[in-house]
């Protein structure tokens, strides 16, 4: 735990820098008309970064209990990275799938591995849910979300 | 003059009340309250949606459709906020402070029934309000400059300053991130982008709803994963009992009631602020003023009832200055004023004489929808808290999938796709080294504007801070942000005496 | 108010022959219709005057049936409109995207350096022009409880002033607003304070509840205050008066002695590279979408210029009015 909180302290104030960096590229002076546009993100990433170090101090000081538990218990491991990396590969992959097919993909893909339900549940669920939210978005609301390249072609020939 | 009120006002309940205009108004809270429901659809972009439908309608129809919608959408804001950690809308996101931790504990009804409850009586108090006093509060609500709005979104902020609970570094960290997150994207300004590394997607900036989603509402999946598959949906008590138990505890939150009812009405009808500020600023304050503060964040039924009776109250209070000087009190109103044009008004004070059927039909409509509305939705709390049974195993995946899209339809952009997902992975390490979220979030809503306001004052005195003190309502906000920075330190040192004083007895007992 | 009525019924019966006579002749039908819903961009926020425009116009194209597909307007107002217009150059050569556009078009690609995929600067030419609709006016006003009651009392109790005493809100930040600002300085060798505001609705309220002395509002902004006795127009930034009765008293800028003339563009535009026979379906839905009886209405009361034009002829106009913008925002030494 202690090293994950030294870890996340040495991340934050790396944060603050790549900040207070980008803030250097503006005035962050005081000018005629109050401060300019590097002033208030300048200041902010000096005292996030203050802040940050603080926190790291605090992690490396000795601490009264030294209960030393692991940040991210092994068997949690697996579990984690099942929700995350589909995630993941579905919004990297979200102009050729759409959010549609991709949600129906990542559906399948968790009620089976994870849910372990029924093939037959797992195909209704997964074409069902995808159906009714493009009905919602798509046709009453007018509201267009990714369709990626396949719903495209088939909406729409070309 | 009081007479004549009541005569407006029976009127505008005989217009709301045409057969044709209360379908219209329940369809627009059906409606409503799918879209605040559904996470990508916020009210803003739901009525931005539906105004193309409302042409053909007679402009008193239309607007107690749009109005209708408003309304669903808020009490439906709440559902996803306290079911799944997901705010359906940006002011239920202090919402899920209470309201989620309160539906883990398998009392989903519960939360529910105070959110709704509380959001109506913010609500009916408001209308009353608004009935009675809208031109003079208009005319108030015109006093409030930036120099006036940079004063209360620092009141906001204040009421936040005790919230972290832990350790102080921590808390102060998280405020100063979000303030910093807030300042990334497009500075209105100097009309440049900055802190944007480059990236024109960046320009439109950290959006807050983004963050959220990906804090709590992911974070929340990651962090119930960990603990190992579990598959199974909460087992909660489902029934209207849960109502009849909520609303015994009503009345000891008085208080709170009053408090948040007046704050979110007035936080309402000040241009440019809307309900999000009020809702935060509302938890806050009832969190520094309650006599259990270590219970918010961990199922306090007072922090549900905070936020949800500010947030309706400033959606009632941002359609004052909308009708009576046509000026939007939030960027829903603006849209509806959008409607105006289109069903051929034109927005301002004469309409109170030209258009009196539109007018006081609104406002009939609005006591109208709102009871209506309440009784719409109580009665499907036992519906709603049953979603919470369907398997883990499907509804894990389903919430991602209804975040996704609601993180891509705030800007219509995949990046903040990936906004979100980095920051459901941040929420995770956030939560297991108990760093707190709420500063975080309640930063990045109100830093923009904070800064923006205090730029425009500058501007206005030629960049000279002193002339603050010529404006007295101005003042009066400083100084009592002053007294809310100040009161944790002052807590502290009494607490600490007090302490002090009955060691023996501590020793003792 | 039976005038009005028959007036109506004339400009009814007036476009049903319009329409016959374009209908007729079109044997030949156009070589492109959308095939899916259209997507309408605006660059700008929810409730300013663009979005108004084309949430008004989206569902006249309905109503009217001009066309199969419906018209989907969305918002990209982040930085400017530079989110839009880098949506816009990703959907190069696609058809069902169109934007409506401000005069953020020229101003924020000459403020912000926004990139094509070749790594060239984008600018407005990298579009494809389709039609200028609208002009949309700007006009001085001044809180009704002001002393000024003419122009020239104003530019009396100016120069008077103290530099930067008087305060003009605008919308955004080095655009439209700001320039006819610079303008008038110019012109009266004055000095003014400028106090952004995100929206047109902010703008008039800040004018509204006496934070500023004055703006150079829209039309279509201001008109709610106006008519509830709280603003008055001085002037209006157009070459000649607006024809409505209504705003036909409101002089013009010119004829008071101040050369300074501003208005900005209503257009429609496509993504880079959209084949030509798009480009002609969308001009001609919205030049009869122009000359329905909705867009008289609306025209009317929200002072604006009808203005169609397209073809090689809007391209000329687009050329000087980039001109003009780039020698304005020179003077104001905002460019080198």
């Amino acid at each position: 735990m202690r090293k994950a909180e030294t870890a996340g302290g040495v991340l934050l104030v790396l944060f603050a820098l790549v900040m207070l960096r980008e803030a250097l590229r503006l005035p962050i002076g005081w000018t005629v008309s109050g401060p300019g546009a590097g002033f208030v993100p300048f200041w902010l990433s000096v005292g996030v970064a203050v802040a940050g170090a603080v926190i790291l101090i605090q992690s490396l000081l000795p601490a009264p209990s030294a209960a030393e538990e692991a940040f991210i218990p092994a068997q949690a491991w697996k579990p984690l990275l099942v929700v995350f990396l589909p995630m993941a590969a579905v919004i990297a992959f979200i102009n050729v799938l759409g959010i549609y097919l991709g949600g129906a993909l990542y559906l399948v893909g968790y009620m089976r591995l994870v849910g372990r339900f029924r093939w037959l549940s797992v195909v209704v669920v997964s074409g069902l849910i995808p159906l009714v939210l493009f009905f919602i978005f798509e046709k009453w609301f007018l509201l267009p979300l990714p369709k990626g390249v396949f719903l495209e072609r088939i909406l729409y020939g070309r | 003059m009081l007479l004549s009120v009541f005569d407006d006002l029976l009127f505008g309940l005989g217009v709301a009340l045409t057969p044709y205009n209360l379908t219209v108004g329940i369809i627009g809270l059906v409606l409503g309250t799918a879209i605040g429901v559904l996470p990508g659809l916020g009210g803003t972009n739901g009525i931005a949606l539906l105004l193309p439908l409302t042409f053909k309608l007679q402009p008193a129809s239309a607007i107690i459709l749009l109005a209708s919608v408003y309304w669903g959408a808020i009490f439906g804001g709440a559902i996803t906020s306290i079911l799944f950690n997901i705010p359906g809308e940006p002011w239920s996101v202090a919402t899920t402070f209470d309201g989620h931790p309160l539906a883990k504990q398998g009392k989903p009804g519960m939360a529910l029934t105070a959110a709704f409850s509380s959001s109506f009586i913010g609500a009916f108090v408001s209308i009353v309000l608004f009935t009675f006093f809208a031109p003079p509060l208009a005319e108030l609500a015109l006093k409030f400059g930036p120099p006036e709005n940079f004063a209360v979104l620092i009141l906001a902020l204040a009421t936040f300053t005790g919230l972290g609970g832990g350790n102080p570094a921590k808390t102060i960290f998280m405020t100063l991130l979000g303030l910093l997150l807030a300042t990334v994207g497009f500075d209105i300004v100097s009309g440049q982008p900055r802190m944007n590394f480059g990236q024109v997607a960046l320009q439109s900036g950290v959006n807050f709803i983004v963050i959220a989603i990906g804090l709590f509402g992911l974070g929340e999946i990651f962090l119930t994963v960990e603990e190992g598959l579990r598959l199974e949906g909460i087992k909660g008590r489902i029934g209207f009992r849960d109502l009849w138990e909520t609303w015994k505890l009503l009345p000891r939150y008085f208080a709170t009631l009053v408090r948040a009812t007046i704050l979110g009405f007035w936080i309402g009808v000040l241009p440019g602020t809307g309900a999000t500020p009020a809702s935060f600023m509302s938890y806050g304050l009832a969190k520094q003023f309650s006599k259990h503060p270590e219970r918010f964040g961990k199922g306090e039924v007072e922090g549900v009832v905070a936020p949800e009776t500010a947030a309706h109250a400033a959606g009632i209070g941002a359609l004052l200055p909308m009708i009576t000087l046509g000026i939007p009190g939030s960027p829903t109103a603006a849209v509806m004023l959008a409607g105006f044009f289109i069903w051929g008004l034109n927005p301002g004070p004469l309409l109170f004489a030209t258009n009196r059927d539109f007018v006081w039909g609104l406002i009939g409509s609005m006591y109208i929808a709102n009871v209506i509305g309440v009784l719409l939705v109580l009665t499907l709390v036992p519906v709603f808290a049953s979603i919470n049974r369907i398997p883990f195993g499907i509804l894990a995946p389903l919430i991602v999938i209804m975040s996704s899209i609601g993180a891509y339809a705030t800007n219509n952009q995949v990046l903040d796709l990936w906004i979100m997902l980095g920051s459901g992975v941040a929420g995770y390490v956030f939560k297991k080294l108990d760093y707190p979220l709420a500063p975080l979030v309640v930063a990045l809503v109100l830093g923009d504007m904070t800064e923006q306001a205090l730029r425009q004052s500058l501007i206005m005195f030629q960049g000279n801070p002193a002339v603050f003190l010529g404006r007295p309502i101005a003042m009066i906000f400083l100084v009592a942000a002053l007294a809310l920075f100040a009161l944790p330190a002052i807590q502290t040192f009494y607490r600490r005496r007090r302490a002090r004083i009955s060691q023996p007895a501590e020793v003792i007992g | 108010m039976a005038s009005r009525q028959a007036l109506r019924a004339v400009a009814v019966l007036g476009l049903a022959l319009v329409f016959l006579l374009v209908t007729l002749p079109a044997t030949g039908a156009p070589a492109f219709t959308p095939r899916r819903p259209v997507e309408w961009t605006i660059p700008a926020g929810t409730g300013g005057g663009a979005d108004i425009q084309a949430r008004f116009m989206a569902p006249l194209i309905q109503k009217y049936n001009l066309a199969p597909q419906p018209f989907i307007p969305v918002n990209r107002s982040a930085g400017a409109g530079a989110l839009a217009f880098s949506y816009m150059i990703e959907k190069r050569e696609d058809p069902h995207q169109i934007l409506i556009t401000l005069d953020n078009l020229f101003f924020t690609p000459l403020n912000q350096e926004i990139l094509m995929p070749d790594r060239t600067r984008f600018g407005w030419r990298d579009l494809t022009p389709i039609a200028r609709l609208l002009l949309d006016n700007f006009i001085l006003w001044v809180h009704a409880d002001s002393p000024w009651r003419t122009l020239a009392d104003f530019e009396r109790a100016v120069k008077a002033a103290p530099r930067g005493a008087i305060k003009m809100s605008g919308t955004g930040s080095r655009q439209e607003d700001e320039i006819i600002m610079v303008l008038l300085e110019q012109t009266w060798g004055v000095k003014f304070t400028y106090v952004p505001f995100p929206g047109g609705g902010q703008v008039a309220a800040a004018l509204v509840g006496k934070q500023v002395e004055f703006t150079v509002n829209n039309p279509l902004e201001a008109v709610g205050h106006w008519e509830g006795g709280r603003v008055r127009p001085l002037a209006i930034f157009a070459s000649k008066r607006l024809p409505d009765p209504k705003w036909r008293v409101i002089p013009t800028m010119k004829e008071l002695g101040v050369n300074v003339e501003y208005q900005m563009l209503r257009g429609i535009f496509g993504p880079p590279n959209v084949p030509t026979e798009a480009v002609a379906y969308y001009q001609v839905l919205f030049r009869r979408l122009l000359d329905t009886p909705d867009m008289a209405d609306f025209i009317e009361r929200g002072g604006f210029d009808k203005a169609f034009l397209a073809g090689a002829d809007f391209v000329r106009w687009l050329e000087q009015k980039d001109a003009v913008v780039r020698s304005l925002m020179e003077k104001a030494g905002w460019i080198k």
